[in-house]
């Protein structure tokens, strides 16, 4: 008797340690009614019960207790004759110690399957000696929750961004009011805030292609041309709402600095055969910019996530000289140049971006 | 297919996204008609209308301008002889239709930033300015193809006196009585009729004579005179060496083609009121003839005065001839080498010492043809005593292209080679200086110095300074020193500029935008020389 009492209590105990290592190995996904109802029995009864897994079980009638979510139901076919008798010692089993089962009278797989529950077996217990019933010998079969990452970085690719300049000094370079851009950034989420509230960190870089009128473009009667190509380095930060695992609306503001090189090419005159003139120079710029859009993403389950996001705002940035002002050679007279104008960056932008989280 | 037509939908509506287009101004081209200096500034005039002033005499280079409007389409640019003030003759604008827009007009642009506009009746009209730049006349250009208007009235006028003060700026159009056609030429005369006091007047030619408006009282009855019997037939035109020349204190004028020997003498005088108290004519005309030659046409006439009485100079053929004009007596000078054109002086000799009237003889050709190199200085006090004696030629060694009178130096002449190169020819002395040059010179100014030259095209502009070898003596022998400055862009056009204590030469260049280079007369170094570019596109954006 006394041996019987030594062997319930290493059942039990090696129950509780086994039962959460049991529910960690399980994969995230398990197409649990593939198993058939019948597989625990009768040897998953003794290898179910040498591994004692799962213990919770009405003392009355034997049925899993629908304790909570963590609850293991025991299939009544696993069962073994004389339940309804079950020891004292192994009825309520602590709730710390059960597998989660997504739902009730879901079967459980047999143990054979893990082979976590393999090692460490102790001896089988004879059947004439064990008269304890073990409602629930198999490990619990577990549908869990899909699995869900946390992603810290972001990285943006604007496969459209626009910036509607309406100064006349960009007519000088474009024959409409669209500057089409195109930039890269990376965030970091550096805070979170309750509420979903993100608060992301953000550098970028954007560059302006050469956006340019030809010497046809009817500018002065095809006398004059100019070009004008930007790159922008920026530094902003983004607050974020995420309302849902893939909708989050968001509002960004950013500070940069813009390096605005202006080529303006002046045709020979028709009337002598003196020849074109070049000016070609470059300014630095500051600015900034206020902006919001909304960030649509996969739901989060794997480690690396894709989305795109939608953003307008306006982009405030000082007006660039537009200059006669180029690198004469060295000996050459002093020249001056006129101030044709100004560009004026300032106006708004749209942007849409594809982008990868992880 | 589906494809394409999303990728053309797409680029559709990014278009209709990319709103706005360029403003219209910015798509026309600055048209440069006329650039003039004006005041201490450079006046560009633009096709547009607008004219555009760069303060060029300033302390510190500044490529901007101050506009101002005008009537469009100006035609002609000129600066007003005396006074500081820039004349610009406008034919304003039509619309398809023939509607007139802006009616022509010739506007006055002072020295300050305001104008003053004269309207004119049509478009198209020539002008000629007196040589004191007190009175302008347009009359019709032959030239000139009026695409709107069907009709023209080509004896149509306008005789405008710039004096603002003392001639109002209406009543300026004046349809003239013409002679066998239009007016094809304007001479502006003063003549003492009945007074000691000259009267402007403006003798008009046309195809088969004269006529003589008294620009004091444009609206009164002109005197006109029929030359046919004295004319080719089909009459005179601008190639017919038609040429006029007046004796103000005689009031007489001189009249000469290139198809006849005499010489037509019109003599004014105060016009007879009529009987019904009207004025009539102003003046009465009566016309004789002074025979200069048995067969050949005079060349070049002019006037001169001697204590016994106004004398006829006429280049004849070969020889040059001096008229007593009132008795018709020719006294008559072979010249070693001919001669159309004559420019009075009056300036001592090498063998007197005694300033006196004299003159240069010299010939041009437009063709190139007839070119010498040689020109024939007269002594006319001494010619009918003297003849051939009062004469002498100075060769050049080369053709002569053209001869250039330098308004800050009157003694000093350019006389242009053709091969290239140019000579300086001192009126006094009679002698020249040579100096080589392998372009052109097509550009000339003057300060109180030096010479400046340049050639349209080339980079460079050279000065000649003339400087006594003593320079306490100005008898002493005059030395030349020559030197080029280089600039970075070729040479447009060439002004001389003087204000307050700066003078300098200010050089355009054909560029868009219009670009000068301003040089120091009295340091002509490219380190102290400065270059503006851009200026017409000033703000435009």
């Amino acid at each position: 008797m006394a041996k019987l009492k030594i062997s319930i209590a290493l059942a039990v105990a090696v129950g509780q340690v086994a039962a959460p290592a049991a529910a960690q190995f399980l994969p995230a996904h398990r197409d649990v009614q593939k198993s058939p109802p019948n597989t625990a029995a009768p040897g998953a009864t003794s290898g179910a019960a040498s591994s004692a897994r799962v213990v919770s079980s009405d003392p009355t009638n034997g049925s899993v207790a629908p304790a909570a979510s963590a609850v293991l139901a025991a299939p009544p076919t696993s069962t073994t004759p004389g339940a309804g008798t079950a020891s004292p010692a192994t009825a309520p089993a602590p709730a710390a110690n059960t597998v989660v089962a997504s739902s009730p009278g879901v079967t459980q797989e047999p143990a054979t399957a893990q082979p976590s529950m393999v090692s460490n077996q102790p001896e089988p217990l004879q059947p004439n000696l064990l008269p304890v019933v073990v409602n629930q010998a198999q490990p619990p079969e577990v549908t869990e929750a899909p699995r869900t990452y946390e992603h810290h970085f972001t990285v943006t690719l604007d496969v459209a961004n626009v910036l509607w300049r309406t100064s006349t000094g960009y007519d000088l370079f474009s024959s409409n009011d669209a500057a089409w851009r195109i930039a890269i950034g990376f965030g970091y989420d550096v805070l979170k805030l309750p509420g979903h509230t993100i608060l992301a960190a953000e550098v970028g870089a954007m560059a302006e292609p050469d956006q340019g009128s030809n010497s046809n473009s009817g500018l002065l009667g095809n006398t004059i041309s100019g070009s004008l190509s930007a790159a922008t380095f920026m530094l902003g930060g983004s607050l974020r709402w995420a309302m849902t695992q893939w909708f989050a609306p968001y509002g960004r503001l950013g500070l940069f600095t813009s390096r605005y090189a202006v080529d303006i090419h002046a045709t020979a005159s028709d009337t002598t055969a003196s020849s074109g003139v070049d000016w070609s120079y470059h300014r630095w710029v500051e600015g900034g910019s206020l902006g919001a859009g909304v960030m649509f993403n996969l739901p989060p389950r794997s480690p690396v996530n894709v989305g795109v996001l939608v953003e307008g705002g306006y982009w405030l940035q000082q007006s660039v000289d537009i200059q006669l002002e180029g690198s004469p050679p060295a000996g050459s007279i002093s020249t001056l140049g006129a101030r044709l104008g100004s560009l004026g960056n300032s106006g708004p932008y749209l942007r849409f971006a594809g982008l990868l989280r992880f | 297919m589906q494809m394409k037509m999303r990728l053309a939908l797409t680029l559709a509506i990014l278009n209709a996204c990319a709103c706005g287009n360029r403003e219209s101004r910015l798509l026309d081209k600055v048209d440069v008609k006329g650039i003039a200096p004006l005041g201490g500034d450079l006046a560009y005039v633009q096709s547009s209308g607008v004219v555009q002033r760069l303060n060029v005499m300033g302390v510190n280079p500044q490529p901007k301008t101050t506009k101002i409007s005008i009537t469009s389409n100006p035609r002609i640019v000129i600066r007003r002889p005396g006074v500081e003030e820039l004349l610009v003759v406008s034919d304003g604008r039509s619309d398809q239709y023939g509607q007139v827009i802006e009616p022509p007009a010739l506007t006055v642009l002072p020295d300050q930033n305001s104008k003053r506009e004269y309207p004119l009746v049509d478009p198209g009209q020539q002008m000629k300015l007196s040589d004191d730049g007190k009175f302008a006349v347009l009359f019709n250009d032959p030239s000139y193809v009026d695409t709107t208007s069907l009709l023209t009235n080509p004896g149509q006028v306008a005789i405008i006196g710039l004096d603002k003060d003392k001639y109002p700026p209406t009543d300026i159009i004046h349809s003239l009585d013409t002679v066998g056609g239009p007016p094809f030429a304007v001479w502006f005369l003063t003549l003492n009729v009945g007074t000691q006091v000259g009267r402007p007047f403006a003798l008009f030619a046309f195809p088969q004579g004269i006529s003589l408006v008294d620009l004091d009282s444009p609206d009164d009855k002109e005197p006109k005179l029929d030359l046919t019997s004295w004319l080719p037939s089909g009459g005179m035109d601008k190639t017919s060496g038609f040429g006029v020349a007046f004796d103000q204190g005689s009031a007489e004028i001189y009249l000469k083609n290139s198809h006849s020997s005499d010489i037509k003498v019109l003599s004014v005088a105060p016009g007879i009121p009529t009987t019904d108290g009207g004025s009539g004519n102003t003046v009465n005309i009566s016309v004789r003839s002074l025979t200069v030659s048995n067969s050949t046409a005079p060349g070049a006439f002019d006037v001169y005065s001697l204590a016994s009485g106004s004398r006829l100079l006429a280049t004849v053929g070969n020889s040059v001839a001096s008229v007593t004009t009132d008795s018709d007596t020719v006294t008559s000078v072979a010249l070693s080498t001919p001669a159309n054109q004559i420019l009075q002086f009056d300036a001592k000799a090498p063998k007197d010492p005694n300033s006196g009237q004299r003159a240069l003889l010299y010939q041009t050709d437009p063709t190139g043809g007839s070119l010498q190199s040689s020109v024939t200085f007269v002594n006319l006090e001494d010619l009918e005593i003297g003849k051939a004696a009062a004469l002498e030629t100075v060769d050049f060694g080369a053709k002569i292209s053209s001869v250039v009178q330098l308004p800050n130096l009157p003694l000093q002449l350019l006389v242009i080679l053709s091969g290239g190169g140019i000579d300086v020819l001192d009126l006094e002395k009679r002698h020249w200086s040579p100096i080589d040059s392998k372009v052109p010179i097509t550009l000339t100014a003057a300060t109180s110095n030096r010479l400046w030259v340049g050639s349209a095209g080339d980079n460079r502009i050279g000065y000649v300074d003339l400087s006594n070898s003593d320079p306490t003596d100005p008898t002493s022998a005059v030395m030349l020193t020559i030197k080029s400055t280089q600039l970075d862009s070729p040479v447009q056009q060439m002004f001389q500029m003087n204000q307050s204590s700066n003078s300098r030469v200010i050089v355009t260049h054909d560029q868009v935008g219009g670009a000068v280079t301003w040089v120091d007369a009295n340091n002509p170094e490219r380190s102290a020389a400065h270059k503006l570019e851009g200026f017409l596109l000033s703000d435009l954006l």
